[in-house]
This record gives C-alpha cells, structure tokens and sequence, in this order.
C-alpha cells in the first residue's frame, strides 16, 4: 500500500470519458479491419487475406473492450472513492454525535 | 522440281490470367493505415494518461501498469497493422504492373498468331517459287521462332513474379498473423517514427520548409511509412513535404476523425469542439467527393484531387484545409488560389470548385504543359462572428506569413526543375497575399489579385510585391463593390471608418497589369456583391485571363484600360462603360 493517497475525482470521470472514447474508436478501427475487402487479392492470397482480417478483427475486438474496461473501472474507482469518503465523514458524524 | 521445308513455330500458350483488382487490395491497404492511426493514436493517449494529476497511490499505480501494458500492445497492434498494409500497397503496385504486363503479352500472341497465319498462307500460296523467294520465307520463320521465344520468355517471368509478389503478400501475412507475434517484433526495436521525429529537420526538430523535403528525402520507404501512421496531422500539414505524402495522410485524418466524430453524435455524446469540426470534415469530404467527378478538359481522364492540407479543429474551430487538383510537385505551372471574407472549413466546396475552374482555364490556355491548381484556405480569414475584423489587416498580416512559408513548402517539395508559379488572391485574401509579398516574400512568379480592396495600407506600388510590376495582375471588375472600398486619390474606404484595405490595385498609379475581368451578367447598377464573386465563374473574362497568367501567355492575357482620379472629379473607371465578352464553350489552345 502506496504512503500517499491523493485523488481528485473529477479527473477520473474525464479520463473515464476518454478511454471510452479511445474504446469507441478502436472498435471502429477493427470494424475497418474485420470488414476490409479482400476480394482484390489473387486467389492464391485472399483466402489468408480473409482469415488474417478475421483473426485481427477478434484482436482489435479484444483491444476495444479493454480501453472500455479501463474507462468503467476509473468510473467505478471515482464511485468507490466517493463512497469510502461520504462512509468517513458519516463515520466522523457519528463519532461526534452531529454536532459541529 | 525440289520441295523446301519450312518450319513454323507452333502457336504460343493462352496467356495466363491475373485475377488481382490493384484498387480493390489499395484500398485494403488504406484500410489497415487508418487502422494503424487508430492504435498509435491509442499507444499515444495510453502513454500520456499513464498518470492522472491529482491521483497517487496503491490504486493510481496499478491503473498505471495497466494502462502501459496496453499501450504497449497498442504500439505494437499499430506495426502490425502499417506492416501488412505497407506490403498490401506494394503488391497493388506489383498486381497494376502484372496486370500491364500480361496485357502487353496478350497483344503480343495475338499479333503473333497474326504473322504465323500470313506466313503459313504465303507458303502455302507459294507454289514454285525462286531461291530468294524461299529465303525470304525462311527468314521469316526464324525471326517468328526469336519472337515466340520473347513471348514465352515473357509469359514465364510473368508467371514467375506473379508467385513472388503473391508470397510476398502471404508472407506479410503470417509474419504479422497473431498478437504474439507483433509483440515480438517490436520488443527491444526502436520506434521507427520516433526515430525518424528526433532527427534534424523533422517537422518536430522545427526544420524550415526545405530542411523538411531534405529530411522527409532522407527517410527510408518504411520509415516514411511509420512516420506517416504515427502521425498523420504532421506529415499533411507540414510544408516541405511532398503532396501525394500529404494527401495520404491527410485523408487518413479525415476519415478517423469522420468515423470518431460521428460515432459520438450516433451516441449523443458529442463534444463542444465537434460541433465546428465535424462540419468542417463533412465539407472537406464532400468537397474530395465532388472534385473526384471532375474530368481534366485536356484528355478527359478523371481527376484525384490532393487534400493537401487538413485540419478540422484550427483557428478555433474556423478549420484548416487546401484541396489541389494537378500534382503541384510535378506539374509546369501551379496556381494557389487565396480565398477572402467568410473562407472556412465549411466552405471547402466551393473555392474547390474555383480551383477547378481555374484549372481548368490554366489546361485549356496551354494543354501542352501541366498544371496543378490548388486553394488555399491556412489562414484565420474573417468569418462568422469575426467578420468584423475584415476591416482591418491584422488576419491579412498573420496569413501572409502563413501563406509565405506554404508557397515556400511547395518550392521545397518539387521534384525537377521549379515550376512557374502564380498566387491568386481573391477578396481579403488578395491583402494577404500582398502582406505575404511585401512582409515576408513569396517566391512566386506571378501574382493576380482579383476582387481587391486594397493590397494594403503604405504599399504605394506594384513594385513593392517583389516579383517585379510587370508579374503583378490586377483584376478588379467596375461593378464590385469591395473593390471600391481601395483608396482612390481621397476617395476610398478610409472614408467608411477604415473600411478599405490599401491603394486601388487597377489605378494607374499603382503599376499593375490591370487585365479585363467584367462578368456578361453583371449588374446593370454600379457597385455590388454579386459581382465580387465571379472572377472564378466559367466564362467570364476574368478567369479566360487567369489562366493564361497562370501558363505564362502573357501575350494572350487582354488587358484592360486602368481607372484613374482626375483632381477635378471622382475615380472614373474606363471598364464600366466597355461591353464585357464571353469566354463560353472554350476550346484548347493547341
């Protein structure tokens, strides 16, 4: 466990934002690859023309989903982080007995 | 009687079939480059948010290592990627000239079978003949044979690299066939774009236009390649650097930043600053649409404009963008059109459309030489809310120098010998192109300002535009009423609160060759905004005359009376009371 804990939550949420979006657009990129024309290439070669863009697609697919699995968990850390914070003050609440 | 053999070399094999479509596998390849942007622009972004300000701690580090690793994955997805489509352009290189070949070599066994039948009908025809008769056939034979033996010759080298390059391709393929195995490729290996970006006179070492074409020079095909993935806004955007380069990797901007822009609005999360910028892009795309359904008048072949420059997000939204048709690094003559008031992203389509027309009148006037004719729309033009500042020269001022260091770029990037070069400004672009001439130089060889009120203020004589009065085209029409606002003697837009920009470009004083630029369809009233827009409109005598500036025909070029200030009375201008001529249904100039 690290001795200094800072965060600022509203740079999670942007950041969040942000691998999604990077998600989103890798996710266009592999629809590019996935959906690519391979009907140009000689016979000899467009059989592994199509299965090298089938297996890249799955690839890219597998990329997306982890730059949008970053973006939920920052969203989840900013949560939890919110949630650990209001459960100290509560617990300071109670403590105090709700007096200032 | 004695009987002569004659032997006749058999028949030559069908040709065997190239079945590729080069645009198709193009295409294929252009696919995976955007591809790669898109995961270099991932590895990017992964490296800089690494660490978030504002965040340390247990959870902040292993968010940190994540986000590396899948950076690193990135970076070498993106390799990959540019790897396969590198050898994906090649082979669409290798299949157009496989498929050239084996037309070649099916009109050469056709043309064969041809002089076997004559042959063998002449011998057959021959009946008694003499000794030199008989030579003559024989000799004919035996070239036959030597040229069946080129033809088979060929056919098997055609074979032959048709399996090359197809292993090649397949090659590429399994060299790059899972993620493992792109990670093994760049493990330990230097970034080649990096690489390439730190040395002297790249875009990012700050090099000036021609220490940018030396460097881009210097690079190998991969390299290049890598450079061009990795960052595509640099590689369209930075002057020095060759067109067809710019286009590629401007078009691959286009289309990601199309793809990004509009995945965000299908999912109505769309950002502020997309609101302008998707505009911008639609235009530009539109603009690349319409021009590819444009036709040279000279050959009738259809033309590819060049997005040669791009940049949907610029002077705040206003955008960045310049459209060639011509190749100006190989063409004779290039023209670069400088647009005025309201020129934005957004308005891409029809000063494209002006380039074309110009073009167009550029081919016609000389269809001997050939002509690359571009606009320009890098500068922060008045426009929109700031329209305003229209009045003044501060926007002229900055574009100058903009202006100054892109006709520098295009001088860098030529391959051969200098083309003869003209700058055209129209409107507020036509103060621009003046303050690039006078402020910074243009190494132009003829400039035409059309529409002009003004080439700004203290700049008294052609002379001081620096390509000499004689190469300074002045073309202002009689019914335009931004023209007016130029200073004549102590009339002008002075008057207005400063509204003019500078002397009166066709006033005798002033020193330019004021050509005739008067519009069949003017207004009967003096002094309107409808004609301020059509110097570049087919027919008119405006862009007939532009395009012989543009060639260098300066003989052909019909000039026009200048107006003048007598003490006595207001500016007269000699055009307004002439019957303008059509220039419709031209024809080359052979």
């Amino acid at each position: 466990m690290s001795d200094e804990i800072q965060v600022d939550p509203y740079t999670l949420g942007l950041s969040a934002d942000d691998w999604t979006d990077q998600g989103s657009r890798v996710r266009t990129a592999r629809d590019r690859v996935a959906d690519a024309t391979t009907s140009g290439f000689t016979p000899a070669v467009a059989g592994a023309a199509a299965s090298w863009t089938s297996a890249w697609g799955t690839v890219l697919g597998d990329v997306a989903d982890r730059a949008e699995e970053i973006g939920t968990h920052l969203r989840d850390a900013q949560q939890a982080y919110a949630v650990t914070d209001v459960a100290a003050q509560e617990t300071f609440e109670g403590w105090l007995g709700g007096t200032p | 009687m004695t009987t002569v053999t004659i032997d006749i070399p058999p028949a030559v094999d069908a040709i065997p079939a190239v079945e590729g479509d080069p645009a198709v596998v193009a295409a294929f390849a252009q696919d995976l480059l955007a591809s790669a942007v898109n995961l270099d622009d991932l590895d990017t972004f992964a490296l800089d948010s690494s660490t978030l300000d504002g965040w340390t701690g247990a959870a902040a580090t292993a968010y940190g290592r994540h986000v590396r690793a899948a950076g690193a994955d990135a970076q070498a997805m993106g390799v990959a990627l540019r790897q396969v489509s590198r050898a994906a352009d090649d082979h669409a290189d290798a299949l157009t000239d496989l498929l050239r070949r084996r037309t070649d070599l099916v009109e050469a066994r056709s043309s064969y079978h041809e002089a076997r039948e004559d042959l063998d009908a002449d011998i057959r025809s021959a009946g008694e003949v003499d000794d030199a008769a008989i030579a003559e056939l024989q000799a004919r034979a035996a070239s036959l044979a030597t040229r069946r033996d080129g033809v088979v010759a060929d056919v098997d080298a055609l074979v032959r690299d048709l399996a090359t390059a197809e292993q090649a391709m397949l090659d590429a393929f399994s060299a790059y066939s899972t993620l493992a195995q792109a990670r093994a490729a760049v493990s330990g290996q230097i970034d080649l774009a990096d690489d390439a970006l730190g040395r002297p006179g790249s875009p990012s070492q700050g090099g000036t236009p021609e220490q940018v074409a030396a460097w881009w020079d210097s690079l190998t095909e991969e390299e290049q390649y890598a450079v061009l993935a990795a960052r595509p806004e640099l590689v369209g955007n930075t002057d020095g650097i060759p067109a067809l380069a710019r286009d590629q990797a401007n078009r691959l901007l286009l289309e990601t930043d199309l793809e990004a822009m509009e995945l965000r609005e299908q999912r109505g999360e769309r950002l502020f600053e997309d609101y302008q910028a998707l505009d911008n892009a639609r235009a530009a795309q539109a603009a690349l649409d319409e021009g590819a359904q444009k036709v040279d008048p000279v050959t009738g072949e259809p033309l590819v404009p060049l997005l040669h420059l791009y940049d949907a997000t610029a002077f705040g939204g206003d955008g960045k963008v310049a459209i060639a048709f011509g190749n100006p690094d190989t063409a004779d003559h290039v023209s670069v059109m400088v647009p005025g008031l309201t020129s934005r992203g957004t308005e891409a389509g029809g000063n494209a459309d002006a380039a074309y027309n110009i073009y167009e009148s550029a081919r016609l006037s000389d269809p001997y030489s050939t002509a690359s004719s571009i606009m320009w729309i890098g500068y922060d033009a008045p426009s929109d809310w700031d329209s305003a500042t229209v009045a003044t020269e501060g926007r002229a001022e900055e574009g100058g120098e903009l202006l100054s260091r892109y006709i520098d770029g295009l001088r860098a990037s030529r391959e051969g010998d200098p083309a003869h070069l003209t700058v055209i400004g129209h409107s507020y672009g036509s103060t621009t192109t003046a303050h690039g001439a006078t402020d910074h130089g243009i190494a132009a060889d003829d400039i035409v300002l059309v529409g002009s009120p003004g080439a700004g203020g203290g700049v008294e004589h052609a002379s001081e535009l620096g390509v000499g009065a004689d190469h300074v085209w002045a073309g202002n029409n009689s019914r335009d009423l931004v023209a007016a606002l130029a200073d004549d003697g102590w009339v002008g837009g002075w008057m207005l609160g400063g509204a003019g920009l500078g002397n009166d470009i066709v006033e005798d004083d002033f020193g330019a060759n004021r050509f005739q630029a008067e519009s069949t369809t003017r207004a009967d009233v003096m002094r309107n905004f409808g004609d301020h827009t059509k110097y570049f409109d087919p027919g008119t005598e405006s862009l007939y005359n532009i395009g012989q500036i543009v060639v260098g025909d300066y003989d052909q070029v019909v000039a026009a009376e200048h107006s003048y200030d007598p003490w006595y009375d207001g500016p007269v201008d000699p055009e307004a009371t002439r019957d303008p001529q059509s220039y419709e249904g031209r024809r080359p100039e052979w």
